[in-house]
């Protein structure tokens, strides 16, 4: 009892200090005042400054393209690689799956100067001006999140009875059919999970960003400002910008919304997973 | 049923790197009929079949559909559906979409007519001469529309029996009826040969005997060409016109379920099809073969002198009372089995596997009978050694007719090993292989001898030595009056005195029967 | 017969290598060569030499896996009971818990840092006044749900039988702890302390924002001579990070069982 009253007593305590700072922000957006702890009385107005910021609407614009853009190609290339790879001889299968490694035993600082170290040197000896855009952008957040993918993919096939693709030659599939009729709808969840993934990590990275963008996107000639880059230039100089304090009170409703949406859903998976092997007893022909 | 030919194999050898698992085979596969490939696991019999599917493809060799060679066609376009081993059933579909998978994807020839549009036809057309536009016919090709395929669905399914479930998911379905649902999803599509990997194996053994009556009339009904793959030969023997028994990727016999079993080829298939007694033997007269330390009268011809194996099944020996004027026993064991009790009679150091209905008692003297026509002697095979009567002791050796040998008990099974207790460990699971029951083979080149008669524990006599053109071929006869025959680079007298060295990698095992009997309870 | 290039399920691989060679492997490759060159593009060892000979520069190294090892073992004091509470289905229903735990995660980290900081500020603790502490703060802030996934997960796997074998036959509860609890949760420990140690080197955000910039680690360090087009000095610190992973990557392989690591890589 006294065991049990301590753990919860722990538990809350450290959900508490976790959520502290954020709490903070979402208190304080709701008054105008330059910086948290000081309250200048109950208003909304952050709200509507909010979407009035060019500044932060386009930073977020730009996050949320590159998540998805990125994404997008992390899902179409690392699924069809971890298929590929699947199916190549052991030794050649490692060697793919060592290599995969690296980008997510590296640490992300390492990666992007490597990869900056390449784009510096292609645009010195190669195009002679600077290659810095969207596209280098991309292909960062893009190697940020591919092996991701790929390991998210890969225990779905390896879950995948080896003979459904061979059943649905035997059916009349030509191969690339047959992929696309019974290997890939087996493997969706790991696709899916992986494309979530790929989102959050793009999302929430800084160094890559900071490292490899150039002009484009919503920044025009300016060099693309996403959330992270914004977010870090303010907090350079002072405290977050009110408005910014709005923005994670969405940020966080969206997330406990999307949270609690899952929750439901995945329990009610469950309790319907009960009721069908309830039906099976009952129905049971055998 | 008409005596075309629907599958020849020709030649055929499949390799898997070094691994040579089908070697140089030869079959054919008439119309219409149900036929069985039994053996061994690991034996190539499944690779057969792959390769008949199109998911293999012979090393060399042909395979011919009718006379058409079909070696390098792919398993879509061939006429051929395979019930897989686990089913392979899509997990993301309904029983419907299941069933209707392969049917969606067909398109049939229609015949359809089409105008031609040339000069002729709008001359035609401006006199309002419809009738007689000109056309013509074309076959095109179109998809199977959806009420046929509703029809053939509903078909497939009722003579599987699972009319009602058309929108179960496939993890809601029991193993029997994922089991039925797999056939349904091959037939639907009127193959010309439905092939079926081990499509019992995962069925506990009620639903297997169900299911084996059920297949059978399946084929009966649907008329076409079955091909069946196991490793029971119960059930080979129950369903099949044809038997094609295989080891080590060799065919040893083709044919009916009674001449199999009746009329065994050579040793080997007389023990895996059936119980059986196995000797070595020797012809010392004009039908009079000797075993068992016993001369007895037989119907088969050899030369005199001759070196052969006999067969005998258990249920064609009888036991008599003591008193009688032939070779004597005594029961060592007794099982009753329900029709029949199951004894082991010891002659000498010999044991002999009886099945009698009368209810003897146990260590009681007896003696014993046979009837000519049933003793079936067969030409003894000087390619390998192998032993059929051999068992595991308590030691973890083989016994062989009383000697024992090391062996290498974690062949049994890939990827097992042998505990510090002597149990057998695959995948946690302990098995306790004291007592089971193997045929052990030993290549004519891995045995070795030597005049030193302290290095082994067996120890045998030299019967005759033959020169070979390069080596010689020497027979020996151990202490447990069991024949060795070995390749060797130097003559040995007869009646030398040698012992017998196997090195324990060298003894192949086969347990008789599942692994699973041997499971220790933790 | 004509061979054919029929289509095969592997060459599906083909794009997914490719991209991996140009934009993972060159680059390494690169970070290599530049790191001993000089900016006239010669072999030379001058970024080794500028390191060794730069006290500042091995301090910052230092310091960095000081904090490093500091955070670690907060992170793992901090956390490891409450992952030890979670795995049991008492105070954790349905895994809302957890979800709860790793929630903030996925709100942006700079976004995070930063109101972390204002707290601080708030507090009457920052930058200027304590950016040692203030950074340790921040980084715990950061990497806590990193440490209590990966040991929830060791917790759930906790052979429960054992544990109550043990002090059926006598144990003592902090017995049974040290000899049965941590023993079996080991894996998740090494797990969690891969995923804390590693960033916290190389993390650049957090420090600079919670020591306003007063403390330079070593990631910061690396920040630094990208800023200012060093890429000799860059990719040679670079290539001593990467030294660094090779090795804890090393002794974690030695010590954990290759299915139990939780970011899923083989190593």
């Amino acid at each position: 009892m006294v065991k049990k009253i301590f753990a919860n007593i722990y538990i809350y305590l450290i959900l508490l200090l976790m959520y502290l700072p954020v709490l903070l922000l979402i208190v304080f957006s709701f008054t105008e005042s330059a910086n948290v702890g000081n309250w200048t009385g109950f208003s909304w107005n952050l709200y509507p400054r909010l979407f009035q910021d060019q500044e932060i609407m386009s930073a977020l614009g730009n996050t949320l393209i590159i998540a998805l853009v990125s994404s997008v190609v992390s899902v179409v290339l690392g699924t069809l690689g971890a298929i590929g790879t699947f199916y190549l001889k052991r030794r050649n299968k490692r060697i793919v799956e060592g290599i995969t490694n690296i980008p997510v035993v590296n640490a992300e600082i390492v990666m992007a100067l490597s990869l900056t170290v390449m784009f510096v040197f292609m645009g010195t000896y190669i195009f002679r001006k600077s290659i810095f855009s969207f596209y280098t952008l991309l292909i960062g957040h893009v190697c940020l999140s591919l092996p991701f993918v790929y390991l998210s993919v890969k225990p779905k096939l390896q879950q995948m009875d080896p003979n459904l693709y061979e059943a649905a030659m035997d059916l009349g599939c030509t191969p690339k059919r047959a992929l696309a009729k019974v290997v890939i709808p087996q493997i969706i969840p790991g696709v899916i999970s992986g494309f979530l993934l790929a989102i959050t990590l793009s999302l929430d990275d800084f160094i890559i960003t900071a490292f490899l963008r150039g002009p484009g996107l919503l920044s025009g000639y300016k060099s693309i400002e996403t959330l992270s880059t914004l977010v870090q230039a303010k907090i350079k100089k002072g405290p977050i910008p009110p408005e910014m304090r709005a923005l994670t009170t969405l940020i966080f409703l969206l997330i406990l919304t999307g949270v609690a949406v899952t929750t439901i859903y995945r329990n009610q998976k469950a309790k319907k997973i009960k009721t069908h092997s309830m039906k099976r007893i009952r129905y049971g022909k055998f | 049923m008409d005596n075309t030919c629907i599958i020849t194999l020709q030649d055929v050898n499949k390799k898997f790197g070094d691994a040579l698992i089908v070697d140089n085979l030869n079959l054919f596969i008439k119309k219409g009929e149900f036929v069985t490939f039994l053996g061994p696991s690991g034996c190539g019999k499944t690779t057969t079949l792959r390769m008949i599917s199109g998911f293999e493809m012979p090393t060399s060799g042909k395979v011919f559909l009718y006379d058409k060679d079909i070696t390098k066609i792919p398993p879509y376009k061939r006429p051929i559906n395979t019930v897989f081993q686990r089913y392979a059933l899509f997990p993301h579909l309904d029983v419907y979409n299941n069933v209707a998978f392969g049917l969606k994807l067909k398109k049939v020839p229609v015949e359809c007519t089409k105008f031609i549009y040339n000069k002729e036809f709008f001359k035609k057309l401006f006199k309002f001469d419809f009738k007689n536009l000109p056309r013509e016919k074309v076959t095109k090709y179109k998809h199977v529309s959806a009420d046929v395929i509703d029809k053939k669905v509903a078909r497939a399914l009722k003579i599987v029996d699972l009319e009602d479930l058309e929108d179960r998911s496939i993890e809601t379905l029991s193993g029997g009826q994922q089991q039925r649902v797999a056939i349904a999803r091959a037939i639907v599509n009127e193959p010309e040969i439905l092939l079926l990997d081990e499509p019992l194996g995962a069925l506990d053994l009620k639903m297997r005997k169900e299911m084996q009556l059920e297949l059978k009339e399946m084929h009966r009904k649907l008329g076409i060409t079955f091909i069946y793959v196991t490793h029971d030969q119960e059930e080979a023997l129950t369903m099949s016109d044809t038997i094609v028994v295989i080891k080590d990727g060799v065919v040893q016999q083709v044919g009916t379920p009674t001449q199999i079993y009746n009329e065994p080829k050579n040793a080997f298939v007389a023990d895996f099809i059936g119980e059986s007694n196995i000797y070595s033997a020797t012809m010392i007269d004009k039908k009079k073969v000797r075993f068992l330390g016993w001369t007895w009268d037989c119907v088969d011809d050899f030369d005199v002198n001759e070196n052969v194996d006999v067969v005998i099944r258990p249920e064609d020996i009888q036991l008599l009372g003591p008193r009688n004027t032939n070779l004597l026993g005594v029961i060592k064991s007794k099982i009753f089995k329900g029709v029949h009790y199951e004894y082991i009679v010891l002659v000498g150091k010999t044991e002999i596997q009886v099945r009698d209905t009368r209810d003897l008692k146990l260590d009681s003297h007896v003696s014993i009978k046979i009837e000519p026509q049933n003793i079936q002697i067969m030409k003894k095979e000087y390619n390998i050694n192998a032993f059929y009567n051999a068992y595991i002791n308590d030691k973890n050796k083989v016994v062989i007719s009383g000697d024992e040998f090391d062996c290498d008990l974690t062949q049994l099974s890939p990827g097992s090993k042998v505990d510090e207790e002597g149990f057998l460990v695959v995948n946690k699971l302990r098995y306790n292989l004291a007592d089971a029951n193997v045929a052990a083979e030993i290549a004519l080149s891995d045995i070795e001898i030597s005049d030193d008669i302290s290095l082994s524990g067996v120890k045998g006599v030299v019967i005759n030595s033959i020169w070979k053109g390069d080596h010689y071929q020497v027979l020996l006869r151990s202490s447990g009056e069991e024949d060795y025959v070995l390749d060797t680079q130097y003559n040995w007298n007869v009646n030398d005195i040698v012992s017998i060295i196997i090195p324990k990698e060298k003894i192949k095992l086969r347990l008789k029967g599942d692994l699973s009997k041997y499971e220790e309870n933790a | 017969m004509k061979r054919t290039l029929r289509f095969q399920r592997k060459y599906l691989c083909i794009p997914y290598v490719i991209f991996l060679i140009l934009f993972i492997i060159i680059p390494i490759l690169l970070i290599i060569f530049y790191a001993f060159t000089n900016k006239q593009g010669f072999f030379s060892f001058d970024a080794m030499i500028d390191f060794f000979s730069t006290p500042t520069k091995i301090s910052i190294l230092l310091n960095s896996l000081f904090i490093a090892v500091q955070t670690t073992i907060l992170c793992l004091v901090i956390g490891y009971p409450v992952a030890y509470f979670l795995a049991n289905k008492k105070y954790n229903k349905n895994g809302v818990l957890i979800t709860l735990f790793i929630m903030p995660m996925w709100i942006n980290f700079v976004l995070r840092t930063g109101a972390t900081r204002d707290l601080l500020t708030w507090l009457g603790v920052n930058g200027g006044n304590a950016p040692y502490f203030a950074t340790l703060v921040g980084m715990v802030y950061n990497y806590l749900p990193f440490t209590i996934l990966p040991l929830y997960t060791a917790m759930l796997k906790l052979d429960k039988s054992q544990i109550e074998a043990a002090s059926d036959l006598g144990a003592r509860p902090v017995q049974v702890f040290t000899r049965n609890i941590l023993p079996q949760s080991l894996p998740g420990i090494i797990s969690a302390a891969t995923m804390v140690f590693m960033p916290t080197i190389s993390s650049y955000v957090i420090s600079d924002t919670m020591s306003e910039g007063k403390i330079t680690l070593f990631g910061s360090s690396i920040y630094i001579s990208f800023s200012n087009n060093q890429w000799n000095t860059g990719s040679f610190l670079a290539l001593i990070m990467l030294i660094i992973i090779f090795i804890s990557m090393l002794v974690t392989h030695k010590f954990s069982n290759e299915e139990d690591t939780v970011r899923g890589g083989t190593w």
